[in-house]
């Protein structure tokens, strides 16, 4: 019978056995380590009595009558002090002598609150350590031994992943080491390369394809035409008026359009097989604007026509409202399409998988792929895997397919891995730009300078297809009026078909168009009131509980007044101040199914967690990582963020709409909750291959809602950007005051506002994509795309008012950031020359003749 | 086919290679370094900058045959195992990184600059990176990160 103290409890044993055993097998306590049995190592180092001692030379009826202790029975402060003092020092590799040493420096500090270098060499003399060269850990203990003494840790690098927390991005460090795998970075055994042969005119009848000569080619594996498309041809996301291979018989729609794939076994010989096919056209003339397409006597792009969408958004009585307006104005507006212009090409990598086929992709949502390419092979959904690897942009000009199902078509027919990447000249013409618009916009105030109505008429180039014209056209139309009080409007827009590149998803959806005229025309308003174009949005902007001019009712995390006010003394300030507001909804809303899902599932004691959700630069598997990290208690280094895998991953909508962070990082919240309630009973180690999920909906009303007042988003951001001009007429600086409702990561917010904020300097002063008669005439080079020496110096403020508990009061602001800039470059540029210009990018400036 | 031998990362490199070959197509194909990116192929956005001779080249515009001889660098060759470069440490803790595109030939255009002059003044800083686009940041973080960067370099000089 043999009795002591352990940590502090009193302990009686029958046996007298090897104290190191007894510790590790009886008494559970695993942090003394068996490093070597024979009292050489130290890894088995506790105090008895307060001396530091090998466990493994002790035993039970030793240590009898004495006090032991081991790393479990330290304080909570002293285990923070040591574990923060270590691993800021580097002070652990493998970690297997660690808690030796942190006991032995114990046993030092007790006695000695501050050692020299001397000191600790000779207290640890006793403990080995192979991996670090012992000089971190004579750091880690110096260290340690300061917080000790002060009592106080100084937090530097150690980060909880809390919410508002600066924590690094999860994966920056593969992407600076260049290891970061994107899809087109990938090799498989076996692979072969695809390309496709596109149309030579924007409109044009395939008379004939003739792929005889081609197939002579050594290097060529495969041709495939419309007619070996199993499935469906036609994709889209809402229409399905894309196809994936013009047949022969029908018309080309764009430049972009393809007509044969090829694949060969090496790259370099894509081109020369696809010079060998002989298609030939009959060339028509190429409907090359709205205005064209409109016209009666105008051939049909599609068979239903050339009007893609037809929206209008009215409330009150505008003409009324005009009637008995002091003030009454109407410009119009022209705006260019734009190209996303993202850094890395669209590539896809797909092979066959048993029956079926997996993807490597790089897009903004797998699941769309995985819908588009089971339709297009005819293949149920479960047998198209799609995995995401990392996505070097996107903007929205990624959300379409544009190799994804040529790659998939071409494994499908070859059984072989097909990679397809395009090239940036292909990128420019193929995937869907920013709509140009054509906009005619009224505006009425009282002599207050209060709005009292606000029409227009928008028209938009939707290019050749439908890709997501149609809810880009609504989001311009139930967005146009601003984040104002206006209880009159009426907006009518419609888009067009063309034989122009599609019109799709970019940043900002269409608001970015409409905000700019209806931004430009208060400009105007106030100057013919006398009050600043600052103070009319002021007086108009809106506030919690207050009718937006879609009907909805101003939530009370609404800020927009608190992002004017943060900058009217710079505003009032600077000669040369432009200034816009601008919102933007977070999710699809108008009633379309909504989702947001995760499943947090634990293996080998760490949280992995699974959702679709795409990053493509914003950062959203930090912002997971930290929501889970918020919510559990748990620290970044618990949790894993698994690539989106439609075989794994549930399906968490696209990473459109400024959505994921509400969206996915509510789902993620839901889920982090249930494994929350597991974690108070449990460790993460007993909760081995559990999982947790959670799913948010967003419910909304429809577009067409008989409410008075219907939900068209579950939140909205706000904005308001100043730009000031130097004497010369050149960007001094933006300040950029944006609601986020709560930042959950402050430097991801800001990384979205600087950029968010230079692609808005571009769209407004010199990013233009051109067409002659249907042909693009861009390169990569004369997109007018800002480089770093363009850029004038970038202020955020972030503010956070947000009461709503989804997501952590998270609001979108990925697109927001993009929408006021060109309407508050315009204004600072009337203010500089007098000039009111109409036309995107602003032509006579610095930056643009 | 033309033999050629690059040092590329402090190793040699000898390979029998079509004399149309470019630079880039040598680093990602042949030694299979994938950090070197493409980006537009015409030399306009310099995702596939990599240090020749000391000096950054757009690794899209160059023959690897007329580099045959020369001493390369790429993303790869600037850190140290799991050891980063001042540089990198600098970009991951200012949150320079958002799509991550563009970043080995920011990275490596920063090197180059800093290398020559590690107390570029902020406009000399957007000029030494001027030939590399971004479409994610807006440049703000990375200016600031090359700045954090010349502080650390600076201050592990003077720990020597």
């Amino acid at each position: 019978m043999f009795e002591f103290n352990l940590n502090s409890k009193k302990v009686v044993f029958e046996e007298d056995i090897n104290f190191l055993e007894y510790l590790r097998e009886h008494a559970n306590f695993t942090s003394v380590k068996n490093g070597c049995g024979e009292g050489v190592c130290g890894a088995c180092m506790i105090l008895v009595d307060g001396k530091p001692t090998r466990a493994c030379i002790l035993t039970t009826s030793s240590v009898s009558g004495k006090n032991i202790l081991t790393i479990e029975g330290l304080s909570q402060f002293e285990k923070e002090a040591y574990s923060w003092a270590f691993a800021q020092a580097g002070a652990v590799q493998c970690g297997f002598c660690t808690p030796g040493m942190i006991i032995s420096a114990k046993g030092l500090i007790d006695n000695n609150s501050n050692p020299s270098k001397e000191d600790i060499k000779a207290a640890i003399k006793g403990n080995i350590c192979r991996c670090t060269g012992y000089v971190k850990i004579i750091e880690a203990i110096k260290l340690a031994a300061t917080c000790i003494s002060s009592g106080k840790i100084i937090i530097r690098k150690k980060f909880s992943g809390k919410i508002g927390e600066r924590i690094p991005r999860i994966d920056a460090k593969d992407k600076i080491l260049g290891i970061a795998q994107f899809v087109d970075d990938m090799k498989i055994n076996d692979m072969i390369y695809g390309s496709a042969l596109r149309s030579i005119y924007p409109r044009a009848r395939v008379l004939s394809i003739d792929i005889d000569e081609a197939l002579k080619h050594p290097d060529v594996v495969a041709i495939i035409t419309a007619k070996d498309i199993p499935g469906n041809r036609f994709i889209g996301h809402i229409v399905k008026d894309w196809p994936a291979l013009i047949a022969i018989g029908e018309e080309t729609r764009y430049l972009g359009d393809s007509v044969a794939l090829v694949a060969a076994k090496n790259k370099q010989s894509l081109t020369e097989i696809k010079n060998l096919i002989k298609v030939t056209y009959e060339e028509l003339k190429p409907i090359s604007s709205p205005a064209m397409a409109m016209k009666a006597s105008s051939p049909k792009i599609h068979e239903s026509g050339n009007i893609l969408k037809v929206e209008r958004v009215k409330r009150g009585n505008v003409e009324e409202a005009f009637k008995n307006s002091k003030y009454v104005l109407t410009n119009h507006y022209s705006l260019p399409f734009t190209e996303h212009a993202f850094l890395e090409p669209e590539s896809a990598l797909a092979l066959p998988d048993g029956e079926g086929i997996t993807v490597y992709t790089g897009s903004q949502g797998i699941y769309d792929e995985q819908r588009e390419i089971s339709e297009l092979l005819g293949l149920p959904k479960h047998l198209v895997r799609t995995i995401s690897k990392y996505v070097g942009g996107g903007f929205g000009g990624k959300e379409d397919m544009s190799v994804q199902h040529h790659a998939a078509l071409l494994s499908w027919y070859t059984k072989k891995p097909v990679k397809v990447t395009l090239s940036r000249k292909e990128s420019i013409i193929v995937h869907p730009k920013r709509h140009a618009m054509e906009i005619t916009a009224t505006t009425s105030c009282d002599e207050l300078g209060n709005i009292t109505a606000f029409k227009a008429s928008i028209v938009a180039d939707t290019g050749a297809y439908a890709s997501l014209g149609g809810p880009v056209l609504q989001r311009a139309c139930t967005h146009a009026a601003g984040p104002y009080r206006c209880p009159n409007v009426d907006i009518e827009g419609m888009a067009v078909y063309t034989n122009n590149p599609p019109g799709g998803a970019f940043r900002g959806f269409g608001v970015t168009q409409s905000v700019f005229a209806s931004e430009c025309n208060l400009n105007l308003l106030a100057e013919k009131i006398g009050i600043s174009a600052w103070e009319i949005r002021y007086r108009n902007a809106i506030l919690p509980g207050q009718v937006l001019p879609n009907g909805q009712i101003a939530d009370n995390g609404t800020a927009i007044k608190e992002t004017l006010v943060a900058l009217k003394e710079e505003y009032e300030k600077h000669k040369y101040s432009g200034i816009a507001c601008a919102m933007k909804n977070s999710g699809l809303g108008v009633g379309v199914p909504d989702f947001g899902r995760c499943k947090l599932v634990i293996k080998d004691g760490l949280v992995h967690i699974r959702t679709s959700a795409a990053c493509m630069g914003q950062g959203v598997a930090t912002i997971t990582s930290q929501i889970v990290c918020e919510t559990t208690g748990l620290l970044p280094d618990d949790i894993i963020v698994d690539a989106p895998d439609s075989f794994l991953t549930p399906d968490s909508g696209t990473s459109t709409a400024s959505r994921q962070t509400l969206f996915t990082g509510e789902a993620t919240k839901l889920a982090a909750l249930k494994l929350k309630e597991r974690l108070l009973k449990n460790s993460l180690v007993e909760l081995e291959s559990i999982e947790f999920y959670g799913e948010y909906q967003g419910i909304t009303d429809p577009i067409n809602s008989s409410k008075d007042h219907p939900i068209s988003h579950v939140a909205y951001g706000y904005a308001t950007q100043l730009v000031i001009l130097d004497n010369d007429g050149k960007l001094e600086k933006v300040i950029a005051a944006h609601d986020v409702g709560n930042a959950i990561n402050p430097t991801n917010v800001e990384g979205q506002i600087e950029g968010g904020v230079v692609m808005g300097l571009g769209y407004a002063l010199t990013e233009d994509y051109p067409l002659i008669n249907s042909v693009p005439k861009a390169k990569f080079g004369t997109l007018g795309l800002f480089k770093s020496k363009d850029i004038p110096e970038i202020k955020t403020i972030i503010i956070e008012k947000n009461t709503s508990d989804l997501a952590y009061g998270a609001k979108g602001i990925g697109e927001i950031t993009s929408i006021p800039t060109a309407p508050a470059v315009q204004g600072a540029y009337y203010k500089f020359d007098g000039k009111f210009r109409l036309k995107l990018p602003l032509e006579g400036t610095f930056y643009r003749k | 086919m033309i033999e050629v031998t690059l040092k590329i990362n402090g190793k040699m490199y000898t390979r029998k290679i079509n004399p149309m070959l470019r630079l880039i197509d040598f680093i990602r194909d042949e030694i299979k370094l994938k950090g070197t990116k493409e980006g537009c192929g015409e030399g306009e956005c310099g995702a596939c900058t990599v240090i020749m001779n000391g000096k950054t080249v757009n690794s899209c515009l160059v023959l690897a045959a007329s580099a045959n001889g020369a001493e390369i660098t790429t993303i790869e060759g600037l850190s140290n195992g799991d050891h980063l470069h001042p540089i990198q440490e600098a970009f991951i803790e200012v949150g320079a990184v958002q799509c991550g595109y563009c970043i080995p030939g920011m990275i490596l255009s920063t090197k180059a600059l800093l290398d020559e002059n590690l107390d570029a003044t902020e406009a000399q800083i957007k000029e030494g990176i001027s030939g590399n686009l971004c479409r994610c940041t807006g440049y703000t973080k990375i200016v600031e990160g090359v700045k954090i960067a010349q502080k650390k370099i600076i201050n592990s000089q003077e720990g020597d």
